[in-house]
């Protein structure tokens, strides 16, 4: 008999500890979670939490890095598993799909009571994070497209540098002379936002309509951009797509002193500026105009928070003056705040990030969103992707990829 | 048996066996059936994690009889099995009997071949991508020798699903080289000095006395790696995506894709079930048919 409670008191403590353990933490602290992806914005990040901290005792924030790659995958489970991080980065084409499904806490309170001042924040991010009328995430950043190159690439070559004036032809000419040696003279990536399109919206066309409910590749202006930015992979002034699928251009080829030049987004300044090249960036060339995409995260919170004061009072402190300069004075992205993107240009001096990022705004574009998650995307990536792998002809691209993706737009879910 | 619960000692035995693997059916109960019998549920839903899920019967197994990509994938997942699956088994087979010799260094030549199977696929893959990437590859490197023109081996739809088959062979002919020399090690000595006495050489002695007998060990590794090439997913993940032109494209693969980019989890499951069905038809098959070459001692 002793042996049997004894042995069923062991089977209790084994079943016992395979439950989940409740971390009942000492004087009331409060532990939130704060998702990000950016491994780059981590260390300002810390900063900003001990700041955070520091102004609201009582609070513990744990910061979560989720790369990219599953950051999305990662959230959707969270929220289905009731389990979903506390505040997390948002960013446009995902906005929507949250937004319209209730898992975004409405901060609309926090602006209507005079918390939040929208004012210090550029119009069209604001617009880009409310949703029916009401605001669900706070502006963090904001990024745009410039042109980056490798100054030691173009004085070998002796080409001289891009500037504001630069336009399409330009580009070709300098991507030509700079393709030697077993390099590129620029990779023509498959990226959209950070490469084709600003073209499209530099040719004049447009990505998708204004309602979100048709892509409008096919039309002849936003065909005709794709086609000039496939001309340089078919002049082998670019590596193709079988190259860059497996090495990442923006990554290792540009960086690694293989390809000159390369369109990337403001984010990108910072990993630049460390890189071994000697790397500067320009405005983006122009077309039959000048055009840039503009794009910018928020810092949201989950409407299933089981501490809503707590994860308001974060995004409240996230959107504030205080962490915008923490954030600027990292180099690592542009705050939405207002003033605040002089400290992002100070921090990379011996970057022409003034006139490639901030003057920008002047003619940048909103990055086109549908009401319907990102997949239309991925369908035209997936063509793109088989054109620039040498496997679709170049002929039917735009055709293909527009029915490719309006089949998901317009399908019933 | 009635009459156990009749006798209190038997009853008491029975009672504390059931205690002892109680926590491994509770862990199993709810982790695997319970999972598996809402899986069935998800299967005839439409569901985005997001918001409840909705009835929808059949939607989602008709979706899958109708759509194009959904056979390809099917045919892919069939191709890949059925040229990994005995390419495989030849090239453990062959180290296998090759290590079971007294060759000088076997247990390095063991433990180099074994340490693909230790090594984590998303980092073999990496180390993969390079060798085959087109321009910067040891591969073409090396045929660029030979004067062949440059081969995009993952953009190709020609040679993709040979370079993943390839790849997937160098992972895992190690596992099965472990398992087939056990099964060399268990053959008893005294079989190979009787045929040698009656004059049967080597290559009797292979045909007639070692296949036969490993043949158990042939039958769970065919068993085995048929059902994890049925479900590959890590590799073409990794290097693929399913790509090109959707030559590399797998159940799994597509699974992924429908659950996690897409979140339609209703035909994310349906297609699992589809898999399901498919693997414990061929193991069936297989179970059925082994009387005919397995051959136990």
């Amino acid at each position: 008999m002793k042996m049997q409670v004894f042995a069923l008191a062991l089977i209790m403590v084994l079943v016992l500890s395979l439950a989940p353990t409740t971390t009942t933490s000492a004087r009331d602290e409060v532990t939130i979670t704060y998702a990000i992806w950016d491994n780059n914005q981590l260390p300002a990040h810390e900063q900003i939490m001990d700041a955070f901290m520091e102004a609201n005792p009582g609070i513990k924030v744990d910061i979560q890095v989720v790369p990219w790659g599953n950051y999305w995958e990662k959230l959707q489970t969270a929220v289905a598993g009731g389990e979903a991080y506390d505040v997390f980065w948002m960013n446009g084409p995902n906005f929507p799909v949250y937004a319209s499904r209730g898992v975004l806490m409405n901060l609309q309170e926090l602006v209507d009571a005079g918390n939040v001042d929208l004012s210090v924040y550029p119009e069209s991010l604001v617009n880009l994070y409310s949703y029916d009328g009401s605001l669900y995430g706070i502006p963090k950043d904001f990024d745009t497209i410039g042109l980056y190159y490798n100054v030691d690439m173009f004085d070998d070559a002796g080409v001289e540098y891009p500037t504001a004036d630069w336009t399409w032809d330009d580009l070709k000419a300098a991507a030509e002379k700079l393709t030697r040696d077993g390099n590129w003279g620029i990779a023509a990536t498959l990226e959209d936002q950070s490469n084709y399109w600003n073209l499209i919206y530099q040719n004049g066309g447009q990505v998708i309509n204004e309602d979100g409910s048709a892509v409008l590749l096919n039309e002849s202006a936003a065909c005709d951009a794709i086609k000039f930015n496939y001309s340089f992979v078919e002049a082998g002034y670019s590596p193709d797509g079988a190259t860059m699928s497996s090495v990442d251009p923006a990554i290792q080829l540009f960086p690694g002193g293989k390809v000159a030049m390369i369109f990337a987004g403001s984010w990108m300044a910072r990993t630049y500026a460390d890189a071994e090249p000697n790397i500067n960036v320009a405005p983006l060339p122009q077309g039959t105009q000048r055009a840039t995409i503009i794009h910018g995260l928020a810092n949201v919170a989950w409407s299933g928070t089981k501490h809503p004061e707590e994860a308001q009072a974060l995004v409240k402190f996230l959107g504030s003056e205080e962490a915008a300069l923490i954030l600027a004075q990292s180099g690592t992205v542009i705050p939405a705040y207002e003033g605040m993107q002089q400290a992002w240009v100070d921090a990379l001096p011996e970057m022409n990030l003034q006139e490639s990022f901030i003057d920008a705004l002047e003619y940048a574009v909103p990055y086109p969103t549908a009401a319907k998650g990102m997949e239309w995307n991925t369908k035209i990536a997936e063509v793109l992707g088989e054109v620039w792998a040498g496997n679709i002809s170049p002929d039917e691209m735009c055709a293909m990829a527009a029915d490719a993706a309006n089949e998901v737009l317009q399908a019933d879910e | 048996m009635q009459n156990i619960l009749n006798d209190p000692m038997k009853r008491r035995e029975a009672l504390w066996g059931y205690l002892m693997i109680s926590p491994m059916v509770i862990g199993l109960g709810i982790f695997f059936y319970v999972a598996l019998g809402a899986s069935l549920g998800i299967s005839f839903t439409r569901w985005d994690l997001l918001t409840a899920p909705k009835w929808v019967g059949l939607d989602n197994y008709s979706y899958l009889l109708h759509d194009e990509v959904f056979r390809k994938t099917l045919k892919n997942t069939i191709k890949f099995t059925v040229l990994n699956v005995p390419l495989g088994m030849i090239v453990s087979l062959l180290l296998a009997l090759a290590l079971n010799t007294h060759i000088r260094f076997r247990n390095v030549y063991r433990l180099i071949y074994f340490l693909p199977v230790l090594t984590m696929p998303v980092a073999i893959s990496v180390v993969w991508k390079w060798l085959y990437n087109p321009d910067f590859g040891l591969l073409n490197q090396v045929l660029r020798e030979f004067g062949v023109e440059r081969i995009r081996w993952l953009n190709d739809p020609h040679y993709a699903i040979w370079a993943l088959i390839f790849m997937s062979i160098w992972m895992g002919s190690g596992y099965g080289m472990v398992i087939i020399l056990a099964g060399l090690q268990n053959i008893p000595r005294e079989y190979y000095e009787a045929a040698q006495m009656d004059g049967a050489g080597a290559v009797n002695r292979f045909f007639h006395i070692t296949l036969p007998l490993l043949t158990p060990t042939l039958f769970f590794i065919l068993i085995t790696s048929t059902i994890s090439s049925l479900q590959i997913f890590d590799i073409v993940y990794t290097m693929t995506k399913g790509g090109p032109l959707n030559s590399t494209r797998t159940i799994v693969y597509t699974i992924y894709d429908d659950a996690f980019k897409f979140f339609r989890m209703g035909r994310a499951t349906a297609s699992a079930w589809v898999l399901f069905v498919i693997i414990l038809g061929i193991t069936i098959v297989q179970f059925r048919t082994q009387k005919r070459w397995v051959y136990y001692e």
